[in-house]
């Protein structure tokens, strides 16, 4: 059935399916192509072409307060295969204890486990182009040759990440041609949807309004209907179906909009110094594969998850410096009187990193290593490696998406972010830092500097990662989830939601293979229904 | 003062003190082995800033005995020389081993302290503070 320009369609036209998907992004592309020679037909709207269109990309501007963040049509991308047009491709299951309902964490817990996800994640992977293998630790330690650090009761554990390069990582292009030759899924370029028609109750979708750049109005009617278009646009086209019910559709508890999540991160926040300075970090650096790259990065255990009561965070080695200790043979007490003096004021210079690579070599015995007392005793090389952490937020009604005054070319309402963080937030990176340095002391792997900006945890700026998640959360209580365990809308029972704007709780990793995995158990549940 | 604790402390000051012969290991010497181990810190500079800094969070164990009696309390001595409760006979890398147990305890207890934004055991600090005031 392939590619249609809906702009090239007559005023008026009414396009019939069986199932319409709103948003051709990682998510509606998951779906559709699951039924991919099937009898349903599908109709897959998606407001963008296969290319980039700045007039359509326009559409995704937006306004931003709160916490700062980049502009919302720089975020984003409006065309075929979404934001995986400019995404960075990292990939990696969620955990266990992410889908538990964790009382530390206020509104944690989704309705089903892991395990129910588990297959859609086989999938899911498949759909990028990578094998299912890849996250095993076996399958990366034969491939580059060396073993993950080994952490006191395995309170740190390691985890492989993947990602996606090469010709899947823009998944729509990847995707393109199972589309093209489809018979049963057709692909409307530049159909904007803006606006879902219900019957009285809201309690059914009957119809969605399309509006093309060439002003033309068509509708589109079906059985069943995704809302796909991302997790800013996905409320913003909810509040703004507001004709049966102001609030907004699926809006009668307040929640459309809200516990809008970012990922956390702080760059050179954290400085690890190994206690033997030939510590093997291959396991944690990119590693070239077939499919893109691969990598390990640290979490902590569940048991220290519950224990400390923390977020899942997660810990990247990125930059390492290695440099030969040289400076610190200076005779005299020079530095100790820095030390002194910056003591007293507050500061500690940067020397102090010479001083602690020295006396961690020595404390953690890395004597067997007696090569560095041989040739270049005293002094150890200075041996650094930045970690970067990467946390989940969590959950917070007052960050949310909500309706601007200000109008898009259609005339309708363009959205707001308002992206905050609580008291609970910084108090976590505490507690994360803590337990990382901690866990690398017990376990003679070194000591980790903590580098906070004047004025503490508080201070710290996070760094978005364009990961726009939580605001039609799911939840089988409509008090507290827009959408069911079957990310359907807990008011009209013809309308799902597919991408990370179900997420009640997000993890540490990046969202979109899980967004992938869900869009497949949402696509049998269809087909279930159907049957 | 005992024996026994006397003998302790001298153990202690040698094993944290004594010049560690790399200076001369490319010379033959029938003692490179020992000589190689012998100090508890091959830099006693930077031991000494550490322990200076941990001092200045602490300026009550400013006391060179203070600090050897808590280095050598009964409950370190247990793990120290677990046989007798004497340093004589243990042997500067038994002694090497011994603290990095009471280390990895103090990791395990939370009896650590920031210094610059590193998280380091009271233990190894003291250490590094005996360096310092010696
Ligand atoms: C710079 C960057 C780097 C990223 N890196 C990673 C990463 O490494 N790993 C990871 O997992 N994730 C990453 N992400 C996030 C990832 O891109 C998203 O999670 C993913 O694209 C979401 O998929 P989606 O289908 O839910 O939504 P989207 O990709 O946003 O797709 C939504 C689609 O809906 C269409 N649409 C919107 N409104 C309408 C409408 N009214 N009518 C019709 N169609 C509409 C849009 O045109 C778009 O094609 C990154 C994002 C960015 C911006």
């Amino acid at each position: 059935m392939a590619f249609v320009d809906t702009r090239t369609l007559g005023d008026g036209e009414v396009i019939e399916a069986d199932i319409c998907i709103i948003g051709a992004g990682p998510a509606g592309l998951a779906i559709a192509t699951a039924f991919e020679g099937d009898s349903t037909r599908i109709a897959l709207l998606e407001s963008g072409d296969n290319g980039f269109d700045d007039d359509t990309q326009a559409l995704a501007a937006g306004e931003v307060v709160g916490i700062p963040y980049p502009d919302l049509d720089v975020v984003r991308l409006r065309m075929l295969g979404g934001s995986s047009n400019h995404w960075g491709g990292n990939i990696r299951p969620m955990d266990a204890l992410d889908f538990e309902v964790r009382d530390w964490i206020p509104n944690s817990g989704w309705p089903f486990g892991l395990e129910e996800l588990q297959p859609y994640y086989k999938r899911a992977a498949e759909f990028c182009g990578v094998p299912n293998e890849a996250f095993e630790i076996a399958s990366q330690q034969a491939a580059v040759g060396a073993s993950p650090w080994s952490f006191a009761d395995d309170a740190i554990a390691t985890q492989v990440f993947q990602t996606v390069g090469g010709e899947a990582r823009a998944l729509g292009a990847y995707h393109e041609e199972t589309l093209e030759n489809s018979s049963n899924v057709t692909t409307y370029l530049f159909a904007n949807v803006v606006d879902i028609t219900t019957d009285d109750l809201s309690s059914q979708v009957s119809e969605l309004t399309i509006r093309t750049l060439n002003d033309k109005t068509l509708k589109a009617r079906a059985k069943h209907y995704v809302l796909a278009a991302g997790g800013i646009e996905n409320p913003r086209i909810l509040l703004l179906a507001n004709k049966t019910r102001a609030a907004g559709l699926g809006n009668e508890n307040d929640l459309v909009g809200r516990y809008f999540m970012e990922h956390l991160t702080s760059p050179d926040f954290a400085l690890l110094f190994p206690s033997d300075p030939q510590l093997d970090f291959r396991f944690y650096k990119d590693f070239e594969a077939d499919w893109g790259e691969t990598w390990g990065m640290l979490t902590f255990s569940e048991e220290v998850q519950r224990s400390a009561g923390l977020v899942n965070a997660r810990f990247q080695a990125a930059k390492i410096t290695n440099e030969f200790n040289k400076n610190i043979d200076e005779p005299g007490m020079q530095s100790l009187t820095k030390l002194v003096q910056a003591g007293s004021s507050g500061r500690v210079p940067d020397e102090l990193e010479r001083h602690l690579a020295n006396v961690i070599a020595d404390i953690d015995d890395v004597a067997q290593s007696g090569y560095y007392r041989l040739f270049h005793h005293p002094n150890y090389p200075l041996v650094s490696i930045d970690l970067v952490v990467i946390s989940e937020q969590i959950p917070n009604p007052d960050s949310r998406v909500y309706l601007s005054q200000e109008k898009d070319r259609f005339g309708q309402n363009r959205c707001v972010l308002d992206w905050r963080l609580t008291d609970l937030d910084s108090e976590n990176l505490t507690r994360i830092s803590d337990q990382i340095q901690r866990q690398f002391g017990r376990s003679e792997l070194g000591r980790v500097r903590i580098q906070l900006p004047e004025g503490g945890y508080k201070n710290i700026n996070p760094h978005p990662h364009y990961h726009h998640m939580g605001t039609t959360r799911m939840d089988n209580d409509p008090k507290r989830g827009v959408v069911d365990a079957n990310c359907r809308l807990h008011e009209a029972s013809n309308l799902y939601v597919a991408g990370s704007s179900v997420f009640p709780t997000v993890g540490n990793v990046n969202p979109t293979l899980t967004i992938i995995a869900l869009a497949y158990r949402l696509a049998d549940h269809l087909k279930g229904l159907k049957s | 003062m005992t024996a026994v604790l006397s003998t302790n402390r001298r153990v202690l000051l040698t094993a944290l003190l004594a010049l560690p012969a790399l200076g001369h290991a490319s010379q033959a010497s029938p003692h490179k082995e020992r000589d190689q181990l012998t100090g508890l810190f091959s830099n006693r500079q930077s031991a000494a800033i550490l322990g200076q800094a941990y001092l200045q969070q602490q300026p009550e164990e400013a006391d060179r005995q203070k600090l050897e009696n808590l280095l050598l309390s009964p409950g370190n001595l247990q793990v120290l020389a677990p046989e007798d409760g004497n340093l004589d006979q243990v042997g500067t890398r038994n002694l090497k081993a011994a603290f990095q147990t009471l280390r990895r305890r103090d990791f395990d207890e939370g009896n650590v302290r920031q210094i610059g934004g590193c998280m380091l055991s009271v233990t190894e600090l003291r250490l590094c503070a005996l360096v310092a005031l010696s």
